[in-house]
């Protein structure tokens, strides 16, 4: 069943609609949730998680504009979010010279579009890497995988992987430097 | 100011990421275990050092050479070869330095990034069995047997990374017999230069293993050769502090091998 066809089944039955998203995206989320929480977090962890994934996204539905997004790209942003949050408690993160973007100082970060749109601008940039460099930074800086998950997902060696990464993030660097 | 990527990408709705999730491939819940315990805290960032036991390589390009001290251990063989003697040295000092955070910037030199051997090398002096420059012959002359050699290899970064992923490596390393390739059991450390944008792989060995390094590898289709090209060579210039360091703290620890006869005093044979 296509997007399309989902969201009007939504509509006209909610119920059979929420069972629909269940059948056909259960298996992203929780791709997204376990390569996040899959080495710091048991399996019942990581299927409540899961689960809370689809109660959120059916809380805030309407909140949903296909329009701007697809319903893929926006459960895969709860899924996201709800994984970091735990990580979040779970962990602390080291942050490393590798990972910095240069900013100017008169940015606005408390700004929430401010925010937006510096992520809307670096994304920007990222995705004309072209792949795979730009799903290893995808992946790494946004879905939280290790080295190893991304290789193993990409069906790349782990060296490789880094390889790439750190020069994807140069490139970034260098054309970031003049846009912001 | 600088801001980690993660916490700038965190900001981002869904409208930006669109497509970015493609790459993403829906993966089968396992079924639910009815006891686990709670996994341990581990940091998710980490900067991984890889020190892989076997290492195949496919060099584009020059081979770097510089000294340290330090100590060696132990045999082992694999299923492509024999190595009588595998050099995984033992190198406190050498391993020490490897921990610094700066030890990229040590280690590398920017001009050494020089392109492929070519036909026409200039006349190389031949010492157990190996083609070397003749600036890196009288450097071998003037170093003892228990000198360590940090010989730091240039790496295709797709290439594949170990010898065990790929059996017939060998034959996939020397796709032109004037290249250099050759695979070689003793790597420790592989690291990337971002000056160069290259990632390299090293090993470490004593002058009396780099002697025997060819005559103890033997391929399954027959020796791969060396080249070491005179322009090639490069002594890195490791800061005087930290080798006077090491010698300091390291000089002590007594060499524990018996490490095979490596005579400076071989007659040279001039290749031409």
């Amino acid at each position: 069943m296509d997007e399309k066809a989902l969201l009007t089944l939504f509509a006209n039955d909610k119920s059979k609609g929420m069972e629909q998203v269940l059948k056909t995206y259960t298996g992203f989320v929780f791709a997204i949730v376990r390569g996040r929480l899959g080495e710091i977090c048991t399996s019942s962890e990581i299927e409540d998680c899961v689960n809370d994934v689809f109660i959120r996204f059916a809380e805030s539905l309407e909140k949903f504009d296909p329009d701007r997004a697809s319903l893929k790209t926006y459960l895969g942003v709860i899924a996201r979010n709800c994984a970091a949050n735990i990580a979040r408690n779970r962990l602390s993160t080291v942050s490393i010279d590798d990972d910095l973007i240069e900013i100017p100082d008169d940015y606005d970060l408390e700004d929430e579009i401010a925010k937006k749109e510096l992520a809307k601008t670096v994304i920007e940039q990222i995705k004309l890497l072209g792949s795979p460099d730009s799903d290893i930074l995808f992946r790494k800086y946004y879905l939280g995988e290790s080295t190893k998950q991304i290789a193993a997902e990409l069906k790349l060696s782990p060296s490789n992987v880094d390889v790439r990464a750190h020069r994807a993030m140069e490139k970034l660097r260098k054309k970031l430097g003049g846009m912001l | 100011m600088k801001k980690n990527l993660s916490e700038i990408l965190q900001n981002a709705d869904a409208e930006a990421l669109e497509g970015l999730f493609d790459s993403v491939k829906a993966q089968e819940k396992p079924a639910r275990k009815t006891e686990e315990k709670p996994k341990s805290n581990r940091p998710i960032f980490f900067r991984v050092v890889a020190f892989a036991a076997s290492v195949a390589l496919l060099l584009s390009g020059a081979i770097i050479l510089t000294t340290l001290l330090t100590r060696e251990t132990g045999d082992s063989s694999n299923s492509y070869g024999r190595m009588v003697d595998n050099p995984k040295p033992y190198d406190s000092s050498f391993n020490a330095l490897t921990r610094r955070a700066d030890f990229n910037e040590i280690i590398w030199d920017a001009e050494a990034e020089l392109p492929y051997v070519a036909d026409d090398s200039p006349a190389l002096v031949e010492w157990n069995g190996l083609s070397l420059s003749e600036a890196l012959y009288n450097k071998l002359l003037s170093a003892s047997d228990n000198d360590l050699f940090a010989v730091t290899v240039k790496v295709k970064p797709d290439f594949p990374y170990t010898i065990k992923d790929y059996p017939y490596l060998p034959r996939l390393v020397v796709v032109n017999m004037n290249e250099f390739g050759f695979v070689v059991d003793n790597f420790v450390y592989s690291g990337y230069h971002q000056a160069t944008d290259q990632h390299y792989e090293i090993a470490v060995m004593t002058k009396a293993q780099l002697a025997s390094l060819r005559q103890n590898y033997e391929a399954p289709e027959g020796w791969l050769p060396f080249n070491f090209e005179s322009g090639y060579f490069t002594t890195l210039p490791y800061p005087e502090e930290d080798i006077a360091y090491a010698i300091s703290t390291y000089a002590s620890v007594p060499n524990t091998r018996d490490a095979p006869d490596a005579s400076p005093e071989e007659p040279a044979t001039i290749l031409e």
